[in-house]
């Protein structure tokens, strides 16, 4: 077991144990404690995008009012312990989501050009196309900077080959991270999974072995860097102390989720591909989950991109816990029908329930003067507006967080027809420090995000 | 997750392989990918498109094959300089018939810059198309040329319409200065044809002349709204202005409307005004009527310096003059100060009471002061009991520090202190064991009101312990109704352990003499873990079945409700004759809720049947429910069809368009759905007429009768897509529409003109005399060379089925 010595911290500092490796979360230790200003700046920008699939119900969506001070709609009602630290974007195109002369497959291409913008060859063979994706391209340019230049996550097993929507490859329905316009990057639909790439550390064999034994013994990750931890908290403040003990407080409560999670759903997602253990039966408790993997992964700085699909495009999923039988994608098609428009609107807001569930915990993480979702933008939507006309315009899309406090949040902003959605990913490259000269079908950057 | 490296092999892997497979074939694909990517060194690979020169994308853009135009449409977009050759063969394929490579050269010519000048006329003409992205990516790619295409902005204006003059100024906007000739033109429109026009108008002369205080002000003046907040933007942007700029500004915070208000208010608290004449500002914004206004005085507070405790004082006097929502914004202004503002705490409970106050927005705010507040709250619920839930929600909110002294409150004579310390420990996250077990000792506080908040907070905040379990369970024979009916909600989160001490409580609450502990008891009941409900309900039957005609209402409800739990499993006789009776119910919400759990559970009985059709009536929810539930019954219903029928002509739209769902599942006679349908196309309102089309649609060469009526759809702006659907799916057309099928033959539109050919194939023989119009129409697409494949291959298609080929 390593011993930690240096009084002087670094961001890299980790603890370590047998094929463990805990990544700390910010300290005002390894910021300078002098001044705030240096505090603030040292903390980095972090950038998400959540995929929902299907649109939504729009007029259940969109505030009746732009600026500040809007009443959220239904669906955004979860959202009012964040509504401060929200972007309700109106108006946004993704032009290559729609048609454009290739007929029907709305759902696949929906999920290919959330976030590259680009037309996907319509195939479901082995030569697919679509475009590097936002995610992707700021891992190329800073990805260097942290331990996993991305992470990709979701809760649907997804395929890369074989037809899923109308003549279009499964590739483009169940990916939307691509690191070139061939290559569609995959998911991770594994809490467990995640959690020990995330927690692994040392050699292979380290980590094998580390794994087996502290599965075989029931062991937590934090037994094996208990030593480093002791070591750590003699040597910091008690602001800090505070923190790292809520932080691991947090690992812990994960990692007991991640185990006793595990269940044997019936294989009833896609005959392809079993479930493996590390699963949660329960959706919502899936979604969290992963939701806090990714918190995880940004607090310790061991990723600053990440992607979530909170299901696959095109997904028909029922969800009975929340009092919906019926299939999501088959409400989507509600043809008006107030009973069908309830139900969809319903699940609208379940999603958005989740979405309120990680901006909580990103709000609850102090770093310096600001919190974690304050040094951080979370782009959530979908490529389809309303799921019933399976349009591409107008799309319902949150900016979450200030992305450092430079985005001007609480707020509905409402930008003129056919502005491009990668005119936001711009914007949002440009705050993560990796600007680009175009993305998609791009034509700027987005004005009117900070007043 | 990936790292750097990755990338490096997944691109190597991926383009090695396509570009094997599509040389080679795929097997060679496999085995030069696992070498490649087992040598572990970089090979070169591109993809074919990639290889070409730019003469040869430059040929493929010009080809009669489709895949080959819009690839080379891509690789010339991915492509970082352009020839002149290759920019004019992208302005000419601005006219191709497809999409994607028509939008695909628009991309790659904005990208392009000044080197797309030769464009420049095509794509001023596109600012006139008719689709919006193509006037958006035309307006984008002149701004990108930048002042080549000033000119012949200039000389087009006077053709331009109101959404073409639109893109030509934001295509201004984007060049800048360079676009001075564009000037008059733009101030001319200032103010009118459109506010919307004047407002990007404004946008373009501000970056055309982008110090030019004077024009701002003018601009800041004018007619519309959207303009003036336009010039008010700018002239908070400068980084010196002058004094009549500000000034300007300072009245531009009296405007009307509130778009240019909330400019000049933005202007000003980022300026260098002194401190009390900010201060009055913001005091004057956050009485504003618009609430966008409000808020972004609430956020601009800090900003401007303005978290202080006097600030805060001058709002507490506000605080009394304010009215209805003013007061919130006042409230939250306070709460953004923070814990400086606590000693105006006093003046800030006052207010508690009033209507317009939202009690969340100010336990926040009072949370947000701190700990420094926690005494003086205490004692402000004595003097006040009606504070309680606020003081609690603040309490919870302050956490840790509230932790003691709420503890303390549990041990108060006083009532009022106790159910603070209740609601305020209860709703706490996180709460450590030690605090739970001594809150659950309060179920067994003297006061109900005390033992009942305990109750209802610990099932609220999900908090378990055996301990606690055990209490509340306890509880659930408490002496007192309201604590009885707060605890059995606890049953759903311990059933799984407490399996039998459940039961029995459950049992009890279902035949007590509360009629709140009886709904209670059914919401639980629907509620337990879905490993339990089947058992449970099951074995419960009778009882709830008796509740289903219990004397209170919502009794009977919640009794009905919990029925469709049973989804799946066998249905005894008993259930069938208690929801026939509940659909007869003297109350409409009973029968409502019994007709839901009807369709739930996909009953089809007779008698359900007769019931259902007693419900046909003026209650809206009832026949909503009722329409949805007959579509189950299918043909059987078939004696309601003319009762639905009339309903297709209810006032409201969504009855017309569910009594067109129920009609197309219970008429048999298709003839008469079917023209039914073709009835309903004239509905006045469009979703009721897409419905009606779908249905005709699935009913594929049935509804061929609608043909000529969808036909005259496909001509419609608004219903085109909805024809279209339907005419896809019917696929077939009667004799009788061969005129109108051959007529058809000549129109423009290109929809109409697919479906003439189409459907005049499916008609076969019998169309002959269409044969020398599509002979025509062959000899034309294959002229054209550039022509869609697709298109004349229905052609001929359409000739061959006619000649019986």
């Amino acid at each position: 077991m390593s011993k930690f010595l240096s009084s002087n911290l670094s961001r890299r500092t980790v603890l370590r144990g047998l094929g463990v490796s805990l990544a700390l979360p910010w300290l005002e230790a390894t910021s300078g404690l002098a001044r705030a200003s240096a505090v603030v700046a040292d903390a980095p920008t972090r950038m998400a995008f959540i995929f929902v699939p299907n649109g939504v119900h729009l007029s259940q969506w969109t505030p009746n009012t732009e600026g500040y001070g809007f009443k959220l709609p239904f669906i955004l009602e979860p959202l009012a312990s964040v509504q401060d630290d929200i972007l309700v974007v109106s108006g946004l195109t993704h032009d290559k989501g729609r048609a454009n002369g290739d007929g029907p497959g709305d759902h696949a291409r929906s999920a290919s050009v959330f976030l590259t913008g680009a037309q996907p060859r319509k195939t479901d063979g082995e030569n697919i196309r679509s475009g590097i994706s936002v995610d992707q391209a700021a891992a190329k340019l800073i990805g260097h900077k942290t331990r996993f230049s991305s992470l990709e996550l979701g809760t649907d097993p997804g395929r890369n080959a074989g037809g899923c929507d109308s003549g279009y490859s499964c590739a483009y329905s169940s990916n939307i991270s691509w690191s070139s316009e061939s290559t569609p990057v995959g998911k991770e639909v594994n809490p467990r999974l995640v959690f020990e790439r995330l927690f692994a550390g040392g050699t292979t064999q380290d980590v094998d072995r580390g794994q087996q034994q502290r599965i075989g013994l029931q062991k937590s990750v934090l037994d094996y860097i208990a030593e480093d931890a002791k070591q750590l908290q003699k040597k910091l403040g008690r602001n800090d102390n505070r923190k790292i003990e809520e932080y691991l407080a947090g690992v812990r409560e994960v990692e007991r989720r991640v185990g006793l999670g595990v269940a044997s759903r019936p294989l009833d997602v896609d005959g392809d591909y079993p479930v493996p253990d590390g699963i949660p039966k329960d959706y919502r408790e899936h979604i969290r989950l992963m939701c806090d993997m990714m918190v995880l992964a940004f607090q310790t700085d061991s990723t600053r991109v990440s992607t979530m699909m909170f299901a696959n495009a095109g997904d028909n999923k029922n969800y009975r816990a929340i009092g919906v039988p019926d299939g999501h994608h088959d409400l989507s098609h509600h043809r008006e029908d107030p009973v069908k428009l309830e139900k969809i609107s319903k699940i609208n807001r379940f999603h958005v329930e989740q979405l309120s569930y990680l901006l909580g915990k990103m709000k609850s993480i102090r770093e310096g003067e600001r919190t974690l979702l304050d040094n951080s933008m979370i782009c959530y939507g979908s490529a389809i507006s309303d799921g019933n006309r399976h349009n591409n315009e107008n799309l319902p899309i949150i900016l979450a967080g200030s992305g450092g406090g430079t985005i001007s949040t609480g707020r509905h902003v409402r930008y003129s027809t056919e502005t491009p959605m990668c005119n936001l990913f711009m914007s949002m490259l440009d705050r993560m420090g990796a600007e680009v000269p175009f993305i998609g079908d791009s034509t700027g950057r987005l004005p009117k995000l900070s007043i | 997750m990936q790292t750097h490296l990755r990338f490096w092999w997944v691109e190597l892997f991926s383009k090695t392989s396509h570009w094997v497979k599509t040389a080679r074939g795929p097997r060679w694909g496999l085995i030069v990918c696992a070498l490649t990517c087992n040598a572990g060194f970089p090979v070169l690979v591109r993809a074919q498109v990639s290889e070409l020169s730019v003469k040869q994308l430059i040929e493929s853009l010009e080809s009669d094959d489709l895949d080959k135009r819009r690839d080379a449409a891509y690789e010339l977009t991915s492509r970082e300089a352009h020839e002149r050759a290759a920019i004019v063969a992208m302005a000419k394929a601005l006219s191709d018939s497809d999409n994607q490579v028509r939008f695909q050269c628009l991309l790659a010519l904005a990208r392009a810059g000044e080197d797309s000048e030769p464009a420049i006329d095509q794509l001023i003409k596109l600012l006139s198309d008719r689709d919006d992205q193509v006037r958006f990516r035309a307006a984008d790619a002149l701004g990108k040329i930048g002042p080549a295409a000033v000119p012949k902005l200039v000389d087009a204006w006077s053709r331009f319409s109101n959404s073409a003059a639109k893109e030509a100024a934001r295509a201004a906007a984007a060049i800048g200065p360079a676009a001075i000739q564009l000037l008059p033109l733009l101030e001319k429109a200032l103010d009118g044809p459109s506010e919307d026009l004047g407002g990007i108008c404004a946008e373009a002369i501000v970056a055309i002349i982008p110090t030019d205080q004077a024009a701002m002000i003018d601009i800041a003046g004018r007619k519309f709204a959207a303009v003036r907040a336009v010039g008010v933007t700018a002239l908070g942007n400068l980084q010196h202005p002058s004094a009549t700029a500000t000034e300007k500004l300072k009245a531009a915070i009296a405007d009307s409307a509130p778009a240019v208000r909330e400019a000049a208010f933005v202007a000003l608290a980022k300026s260098v005004l002194p401190a009390d004449e900010k201060a009055s500002f913001v005091r004057k914004a956050l009485r504003d009527d618009s609430s966008s206004m409000r808020t972004v005085a609430v956020v601009v507070l800090k900003r401007a310096g303005l978290a202080t405790p006097e600030f805060a004082k001058s709002l507490a006097q506000d605080l009394r003059i304010a009215h209805s929502e003013e007061l919130n914004s006042i409230v939250r202004a306070l709460g953004a100060i923070g814990s400086v503002a606590a000693p105006v705490l006093p003046e800030l409970l006052v207010v508690a009471d009033h209507d317009a106050v939202d009690r969340d927005l100010l336990a926040h705010t009072i949370a947000n002061f701190g700990s420094t507040c926690i005494p003086a709250l205490l004692d402000a619920i004595q003097a006040d009991p009606k504070l309680e839930r606020v003081a609690a929600q603040a309490l919870s909110q302050i956490g840790e520090p509230a932790v003691s002294p709420l503890m303390k409150g549990l041990s108060s004579s006083s009532e009022i202190a106790r159910l603070v310390s209740v609601r305020g420990l209860g709703s706490m996250p996180n709460l450590n064991p030690s605090a739970i077990d001594r809150l659950s000792l309060c179920l067994g506080d003297e006061l109900a009101s005390v033992r009942t908040a305990t109750a209802e907070t610990l099932v609220a905040g999900k908090l378990r312990t055996p301990e606690l379990d055990e209490r509340l369970l306890q509880s659930m024979s408490d002496p007192d109704a309201a604590v009885r009916a707060a605890a059995i909600l606890a049953i759903p989160a311990m059933a799984a352990e407490r399996k039998s001490d459940c039961t029995q409580a459950i049992d009890r609450a279902l035949d007590d003499s509360s009629e709140q502990v009886r709904i209670n008891a059914l919401v639980a009941l629907g509620q337990l873990p879905k490993s339990l409900l089947p058992e449970s309900l099951s074995s419960r039957l009778a009882t709830v079945l008796k509740l289903a005609q219990d004397d209170a209402v919502l009794v009977r409800c919640e009794a009905i409700r919990v029925l469709a739990a049973l989804k799946g499993s066998a249905q005894p006789e008993p259930i069938i004759d208690a929801l026939v009776a509940a659909l007869a119910d003297e109350n409409e919400l009973v029968r409502t809720h019994a007709t839901t759990t009807v369709a739930t559970l996909e009953l089809t009985d007779e008698r359900i049947l007769t019931a259902l059709s007693q419900n046909l009536t003026d209650n809206m929810d009832l026949l909503r429910a009722t329409l949805t539930t007959v579509v189950g019954f299918g043909h059987r219903a078939e004696g309601l069809s003319s009762t639905v029928a009339k309903l297709v002509g209810h006032q409201q739209v969504d009855i017309r368009a569910s009594a067109i769902d129920a009609l197309t599942a219970i008429q048999p006679d298709k003839t008469q759905l079917v023209q039914q349908l073709i009835e309903a196309l004239d509905d006045a309102d469009a979703e009721v007429r897409r419905v009606s089309a779908q249905h005709l649609g699935e009913l594929g060469a049935d509804a061929q009768a609608a043909v000529p009526k969808l036909f005259s759809m496909l001509k419609s702006e608004q219903d085109s897509d909805i024809a279209s659907g339907a005419l896809r799916e019917i696929d077939a057309a009667p004799i009788e529409a061969i005129p109108l099928l051959i007529e058809s033959l000549g129109s423009e539109d290109r929809r109409v003109n697919f479906y003439s050919v189409s459907l005049l194939g499916k008609i076969g023989p019998p169309a002959r005399e269409a044969l020398p119009q599509l002979e025509k129409l062959l000899e034309a697409s294959s002229s054209s060379g550039r022509s869609s494949d697709f298109r004349r291959r229905f052609v001929v298609e359409a000739i061959a089925a006619i000649k019986g080929q």
